[in-house]
C-alpha cells in the first residue's frame, strides 16, 4: 500500500494521503501505521502480551535496566554464570593477555583520531555506552561517510581477526573456518599493536561486539571469531541487498526506496531487515523511530562470539556499567564446547536451561495460545528488535531462532546450543532469507497491526454485541479472534460514529472482554483467596440483568377478534338457562281453568238438583255378582249377629257409602244384629256414621224402622284392632282376647264389649252368621280373606268394595273364598234395585255419569288440541329452518 | 355373623308362627295338646306384636307433635304458623277425646266432620291431577306407552260411566265389552301372583337369615 494510493480498505475508494479516515465511509484508513491511534503495536493482545512480558522480563529488558536492576538480587543462573566466568577468567588469563597485546598491536596500526572515530561510531551504532564521558554527538555527513569507511576497516580487521584462529579457550578446538574467508595474509600480518588507551577502547568495543552477539557469557569462551564473515561478507551482501554502494549509503537527504518501504510498514516489518542500521548512519539522517525502537531494546541473543573474556584482561579494571548490563543478560548456560560449523550455527545437542526456562515460561504464561510458527517468532521480534538495530549482523537470525526454540522446545533441543556462534552463518542465512523477509514480515504486520479485540474497538465488529448477547461473552470472543485471523489480507476498519451511535446497548455491553482479566486476576477474598483465574462472582452478578419483561398482550387481527367474540358469546350462552318460550295462548290460562272447573261443577250439581233420587237410571242392570251377593245376604242366619268390618278411609266415603248403604239398609230391614270391628282407627266412626245414615234413610221411607231397629240394641262397636292386620290372626282365633274394650255406646261406662247382647254368645268367629267386609284396600281385603276366612268355618264372607279394588278381588270371588261381592256406585245401585230398598245411589248416579262424560271430553279434546298444535309447530319449525 | 342372637330369635319365632299355620287349629282347652301349645305361643307372640304396633302408633303421634312444635319455635324461613294450627287442633281433639271419650257421638261427628272433607278433597285433586298428567304425558313422552295409557283411560272412563251395560245389550258389542272388562282382571291377577311370590320370598329370606332387617 503506497502513500500515493491511500485507498480505503472498506470501500476501496481513494483518499488523500494525509487523510486518516475515509472521506466516504469514515473508516479508519491507517489504523495500524499511524502512531496516533495505535501507539503500541498490536501485541497488546492479552495472550501475546503475557508471553512478551515474560520474554522481556527474562531477557530483553534486563540489559536496558541493568543499572537499575544491578542492585537487585541476582538470579541463580547468573550467579553460576559469574562464578564460572571467574574461574574461566583465571584460566584464560594468559590468553587474554595475548589477545590484549595483539589488540594493542592492532591499535597501534590504527591509532589516531580516525581510529577512535570509527570505534565511537561503532559503539554508537551498537548502542554500547562509551567510556568517554563525552556524549557522542550526532556525526555529520562527512563523519558518517568516514565512519562508513572506517567501518569497512573494522570489517577488514575483524576479518583478519577471524582469520586467525585465536583460540582463547584451552582445549576447545577452533571453529572450522572456510578457506575463502580466511585472509591469506592473516599469519603474515602482525597483530595490531595498540596503546593502553586504545587498548581499553578497543577492548570495550570488542566487549560491545561480544555482548552484541552474546547471549551466552561464553563459559567456554571460544573466540574463533567467525565474526570475520559476519563483519565482512554479510555487510557486503547486505549492502548489495539494500542497494547501497559499499562506500556509502544513498545520497544525503534522500531516503532509499527500501527504507521508505520499511517506513511505511510498521517497525515489525523492518525487523528482519538487518542491514538497515548500517544504512541509517550512512544516510546521514536522524535515526528513524523504528530504529530507535531497536536501540531501546537490549540485545537478546547475539552471542556467537563472546568477547567478554577479553574485556576483563584488557581493561583490568572493574567491569563498566554497560558491560554489567550485558552480564546480567540471561546467559546461555550451556554454550557449545566447540563452535559449530557455519551451516548449523544454532544447532546443538542440548537445549540450554535458560531457553528451556524461557520456553516453559512462555508456554506456561500463554496456556491458551497456540502460537503459529509465523506469529510467535515475529511477535517478540517486532517489539524488541533493538539489538538488531545495533548489531544487525548478530541479531536477526539468532533472535528468530531463539524464539522458534522458545515456541518449539523440542526442535530447539537439537538446534539451540549456540556452539561457537558463527556470525557468518546467521548472516548468510540472513542474506538468503532477506528476500523473503518482506513478505513474511508483511504477514506479521497484518497480524500484529490488527490486534485482537483490545486494539480495535469492538465497534469494528458490528455483530460482536449480537454474538455476545446470543452466545455469551465467552463465545463471543472466539468469533472476534477468528475474524481477525480471517482478516489477514484486509485492513481493519472502524465503524463510523453515526453507526456506532445506532448500536444497541447490549452490543456494547457484550463486548467487554473478560477472559484476560479473569485469568490474571487473583482472588483476594473467600475460600478461593490466592487462586488465579477464579471466575469473578461479582462480575457475573453484574452481568445478570433483570430479565426482560415480555408483554402478554396478544396481537390479534380484527378477524381473529371477531372470532373470539363469537366464541365468547357461545360459551356465555352455554352457562345461561335456556329461556322457556312463552306459550302463545289466545285465551288466558286462568280463565280457561276457571271455565273448566265451572263446567265440571255444573255438570255434577245439576243432576243432583234436578233428577229425582227415586228414578232408577236406565241401562243399569244387576249382573251375576250382584245377584250372587244378594242371594248370600238372604242366606244369613237372622238369629246370629253379622260381623261388619268397616276398613275404608274417609276419602273413599263418597263411593263406599253409596255402595254399602243399600246392603246396610237390607240388613236393618231384616232385623239383623251387627257387631262392628275395624283394623283402622277411623273405622268404628265411619261404621257408626254408616249405620246412622242408613237408619235415617230407612226412617224417611218407613218411620217405624227407627223404633224397630234401635242401633244401641242391635249393633255393637267392638272398636278397632290395635295391631291392624297383624291382629287378625289372634282375632280369628281368640276374638275375645283380641278385642277387650270396644267403642262403647254409653260414655263413661267401662264395659266389656263382649257382654253386649249382640255378642255375648260369640266366642269365635264361626259363631257369627257371616262376615261383611267393606273395604277399599286390596291388602286389607286379602288379609281378611287369608287370615280370618278360615276361622269362619263356612260362614259366608261378603265384600263390598270400590270399583278400583274389585278387579283385584275378583279372583277370590272366582275361587269361592268370597261368596259375594259388589263394588262401586253401580254395584250399590244395582243392589238397591235388586233388594228393593229406596234408591239412594241413583240420585248421584247421573251426576257421577255426567261428570265422567265431561271428563272424557276434556281429556280427549286436550289430546287432540295438543296433537294438532304439535303438528303445526313442527311444520312451522321446518318451514323456518 | 352380624347380630346372631337377634337372627336366631327372629328365625325361631318365624318358624313357630309358620308351624302354627300348618298345625290344625282346633284346640280343646280341656285337653290341650301340641296344637294348643303352638297356638298359645303364637297368640302370645301376636299379642306382643299388636301391643308393639299400638305403641308404635303412639310414638308416631308424639313425634308428629314434636316436629310441628319445632317448626313453631323455629326462626326465619323455617318457622311455620300452620304448625301452630295443627298443634292447636291436635290438643283440642286430644282434650275432647279424653273428656268425651271416643264413644261420644259428638266427638265422632267432630272428627269425621273435619277429616272427611279433607280426605275427599285430596281424592278429587288426585283425579284432576291424573287427568292432567295423562295430557302432559303425551306432550313430554309421546310414545306408544303414553298413547296406550291415554286410550285406556278414555275407554274405561266410558265403560265405567254405565256404557258397558248398554253395550252388553248389543249382541255384537257384548263380547268385545266383556273382553275389555276382563282386561283389568288379567292385570290384577298378575299383580296378585307377583305379590304372593314376593311375600313368600321375603318370608323365606327372613327365616333363613339371609335378610335381617331387624339388625339395624
Amino acid at each position: 500500500m503506497s502513500m500515493a494510493e491511500n485507498r480505503c480498505p472498506m470501500c476501496g475508494k481513494s483518499n488523500p494521503e494525509e487523510a486518516q479516515r475515509c472521506v466516504f465511509c469514515q473508516a479508519q484508513l491507517k489504523p495500524l501505521t499511524g502512531g496516533e491511534e495505535l501507539p503500541q503495536p498490536s501485541f497488546s493482545s492479552s495472550d501475546e502480551t503475557e508471553w512478551l512480558k515474560s520474554l522481556r522480563h527474562t531477557m530483553g529488558e534486563e540489559p536496558s535496566s541493568a543499572g537499575e536492576t544491578g542492585q537487585e538480587e541476582e538470579p541463580d543462573w547468573l550467579a553460576r554464570i559469574r562464578q564460572r566466568a571467574q574461574t574461566e577468567r583465571q584460566s584464560t588469563d594468559e590468553d587474554k593477555n595475548q589477545l590484549s597485546s595483539w589488540l594493542g598491536d592492532t591499535g597501534k596500526e590504527t591509532s589516531g583520531a580516525g581510529e577512535e572515530d570509527w570505534l565511537n561510531q561503532l559503539r554508537a551504532v551498537t548502542g554500547v555506552p562509551q567510556e568517554s564521558p563525552e556524549e557522542p554527538s550526532p556525526p555529520s555527513q562527512e563523519e558518517r561517510r568516514m565512519t562508513t569507511g572506517e567501518l569497512r576497516d573494522v570489517r577488514d580487521r575483524l576479518s583478519r581477526i577471524a582469520g586467525e584462529p585465536v583460540d582463547l579457550s584451552a582445549g576447545v578446538p577452533p571453529a572450522p573456518q572456510p578457506a575463502e574467508t580466511t585472509p591469506p595474509s592473516a599469519e603474515a600480518e602482525q597483530p595490531p599493536q595498540v596503546t593502553a588507551g586504545e587498548t581499553s577502547d578497543l577492548a570495550e568495543w570488542l566487549r560491545s561486539l561480544e555482548y552484541a552477539g552474546m547471549e551466552k557469557p561464553a563459559e567456554k569462551t571460544e573466540f574463533s571469531i567467525p565474526l570475520e564473515q559476519s563483519a565482512e561478507q554479510p555487510y557486503g551482501d547486505l549492502a548489495e541487498f539494500t542497494g547501497e554502494s559499499e562506500l556509502g549509503g544513498p545520497p544525503e537527504g534522500e531516503q532509499p526506496d527500501w527504507l521508505k518501504a520499511f517506513e511505511e510498514v510498521p517497525p515489525v516489518e523492518e525487523a528482519p531487515s538487518a542491514p538497515e542500521p548500517l544504512a541509517a548512519p550512512v544516510s546521514g539522517e536522524e535515526t528513524p523511530d523504528w530504529l530507535k525502537a531497536f536501540e531501546e531494546v537490549p540485545p537478546v541473543e547475539e552471542a556467537p562470539s563472546a568477547p567478554e573474556p577479553l574485556a576483563a584482561p584488557v581493561s583490568g579494571e572493574e567491569t563498566p556499567d554497560w558491560l554489567k548490563a550485558f552480564e546480567e543478560v540471561p546467559p546461555v548456560e550451556e554454550a557449545p564446547a566447540a563452535p559449530e560449523p557455519p551451516a548449523a550455527p544454532v544447532s546443538g545437542e542440548e537445549t540450554p536451561d535458560w531457553l528451556l526456562e524461557l520456553a516453559q515460561t512462555f508456554t506456561s504464561e500463554t496456556p491458551g495460545v497456540q502460537p503459529s510458527p509465523v506469529e510467535v517468532p515475529v511477535s517478540p521480534f517486532v517489539e524488541e528488535v533493538s539489538p538488531q538495530a545495533e548489531h544487525p549482523e548478530g541479531v536477526t537470525m539468532p533472535v528468530e531462532e531463539f524464539l522458534e526454540e522458545a515456541v518449539q522446545p523440542e526442535q530447539t533441543a537439537e538446534t539451540t546450543p549456540v556452539k561457537g556462534v558463527d556470525l557468518t552463518d546467521w548472516l548468510a542465512e540472513l542474506e538468503e532469507e532477506a528476500v523473503d523477509k518482506e513478505a513474511i514480515s508483511r504477514a506479521f504486520i497484518l497480524e500484529e497491526e490488527q490486534p485482537p479485540s483490545e486494539e480495535l474497538p469492538a465497534a469494528s465488529y458490528p455483530f460482536a454485541g449480537i454474538d455476545a448477547d446470543l452466545l455469551g461473552a465467552e463465545e463471543a470472543e472466539t468469533p472476534k479472534e477468528t475474524g481477525i485471523e480471517g482478516l489477514e489480507g484486509l485492513a481493519p476498519a472502524l465503524l463510523p460514529d453515526w453507526l456506532q451511535a445506532l448500536r444497541p446497548v447490549e452490543a456494547v455491553i457484550g463486548e467487554t472482554p473478560t477472559g484476560v482479566e479473569e485469568e490474571t486476576q487473583v482472588e483476594r477474598a473467600g475460600p478461593l483467596a490466592g487462586l488465579r483465574g477464579v471466575l469473578p462472582a461479582d462480575r457475573l452478578v453484574i452481568q445478570y440483568r433483570k430479565p426482560p419483561v415480555y408483554s402478554i398482550k396478544l396481537r390479534v387481527t380484527e378477524k381473529q377478534r371477531q372470532h373470539i367474540e363469537v366464541l365468547d358469546d357461545l360459551i356465555k350462552a352455554e352457562g345461561k338457562p335456556a329461556a322457556v318460550k312463552r306459550e302463545d295462548l289466545q285465551v288466558p290460562r286462568r280463565l280457561l281453568r276457571l271455565t273448566l272447573a265451572l263446567i265440571l261443577i255444573l255438570v255434577v250439581l245439576i243432576p243432583l238438583l234436578v233428577s229425582s233420587p227415586s228414578v232408577v237410571p236406565t241401562g243399569l242392570v244387576p249382573d251375576e255378582n250382584v245377584r250372587g251377593f244378594y242371594s248370600q245376604m238372604n242366606l244369613l242366619v237372622p238369629d246370629r249377629p253379622v260381623l261388619l268390618v268397616v276398613d275404608y278411609d274417609v276419602g273413599y266415603l263418597g263411593e263406599m257409602r253409596f255402595a254399602a248403604t243399600g246392603v246396610i239398609e237390607n240388613l236393618m230391614l231384616k232385623r239383623q244384629r251387627l257387631a262392628i270391628v275395624s283394623t283402622v282407627p277411623t273405622g268404628p266412626l265411619l261404621a257408626n256414621d254408616l249405620l246412622e245414615r242408613a237408619q235415617l234413610k230407612l226412617t224417611q221411607v218407613e218411620p217405624a224402622i227407627r223404633q224397630g231397629y234401635a242401633l244401641p240394641d242391635r249393633t255393637v262397636n267392638l272398636g278397632y284392632l290395635p295391631g291392624g292386620t297383624t291382629s287378625l290372626q289372634e282375632f280369628a282365633t281368640f276374638p275375645r282376647q283380641a278385642v277387650f274394650a270396644g267403642l262403647g255406646s254409653v260414655p263413661g261406662e267401662p264395659q266389656n264389649v263382649w257382654g253386649h247382647v249382640v255378642v255375648q254368645n260369640i266366642n269365635r268367629l264361626s259363631d257369627f252368621a257371616g262376615l261383611l267386609l267393606i273395604t277399599d284396600r286390596v291388602d286389607t281385603a286379602r288379609a281378611w280373606i287369608e287370615q280370618v276366612e278360615p276361622a269362619l268355618e263356612g260362614r259366608p264372607l261378603l265384600v263390598v268394595t270400590s270399583a278400583q279394588v274389585a278387579p283385584m278381588l275378583t279372583p277370590y270371588v272366582d275361587s269361592g273364598q268370597i261368596e259375594g261381592m259388589i263394588w262401586g256406585i253401580t254395584g250399590g245401585m244395582a243392589y238397591e234395585r235388586l233388594a228393593g230398598v229406596p234408591p239412594h245411589a241413583a240420585a248421584y248416579w247421573n251426576a257421577y255419569r255426567y261428570g265422567m262424560y265431561v271428563g272424557f271430553a276434556f281429556i280427549l279434546s286436550g289430546v287432540l288440541l295438543r296433537s294438532i298444535t304439535d303438528v303445526f309447530s313442527r311444520r312451522r319449525t321446518k318451514h323456518e329452518a | 355373623m352380624r347380630a346372631p342372637f337377634s337372627t336366631a330369635l327372629a328365625i325361631a319365632f318365624g318358624l313357630v308362627v309358620l308351624l302354627g299355620y300348618f298345625i290344625p287349629a282346633p284346640c280343646d282347652p280341656a285337653n290341650p295338646g301340641l296344637s294348643c301349645t303352638f297356638l298359645g305361643i303364637r297368640v302370645v307372640l301376636l299379642d306382643w306384636g299388636a301391643t308393639l304396633a299400638g305403641v308404635a302408633m303412639l310414638v308416631g303421634i308424639v313425634n308428629l307433635a314434636l316436629v310441628h312444635w319445632r317448626k313453631v319455635r323455629a326462626s326465619g324461613k323455617e318457622r311455620d304458623l300452620l304448625s301452630a294450627v295443627f298443634l292447636l287442633a291436635f290438643l283440642i281433639t286430644l282434650a275432647a277425646g279424653l273428656w268425651f271419650t271416643p264413644a261420644d257421638v259428638r266427638f265422632q261427628r267432630a272428627v269425621l266432620g273435619i277429616q272427611t272433607p279433607v280426605e275427599i278433597s285430596l281424592m278429587a285433586l288426585l283425579v284432576v291431577t291424573l287427568a292432567y298428567a295423562s295430557l302432559r304425558l303425551l306432550q313430554r313422552r309421546s310414545g306408544l306407552m303414553a298413547v296406550s295409557f291415554v286410550i285406556s283411560a278414555l275407554v274405561f272412563l266410558l265403560l265405567m260411566s254405565g256404557l258397558s251395560g248398554l253395550f252388553q245389550q248389543v249382541p255384537l258389542l257384548r263380547e268385545p265389552v266383556n273382553v275389555i272388562n276382563r282386561l283389568p282382571l288379567a292385570g290384577a291377577r298378575g299383580i296378585l301372583l307377583g305379590i304372593a311370590l314376593g311375600s313368600l320370598t321375603a318370608g323365606l329370606r327372613i327365616l333363613l337369615g339371609a335378610d335381617r332387617p331387624y339388625s339395624g
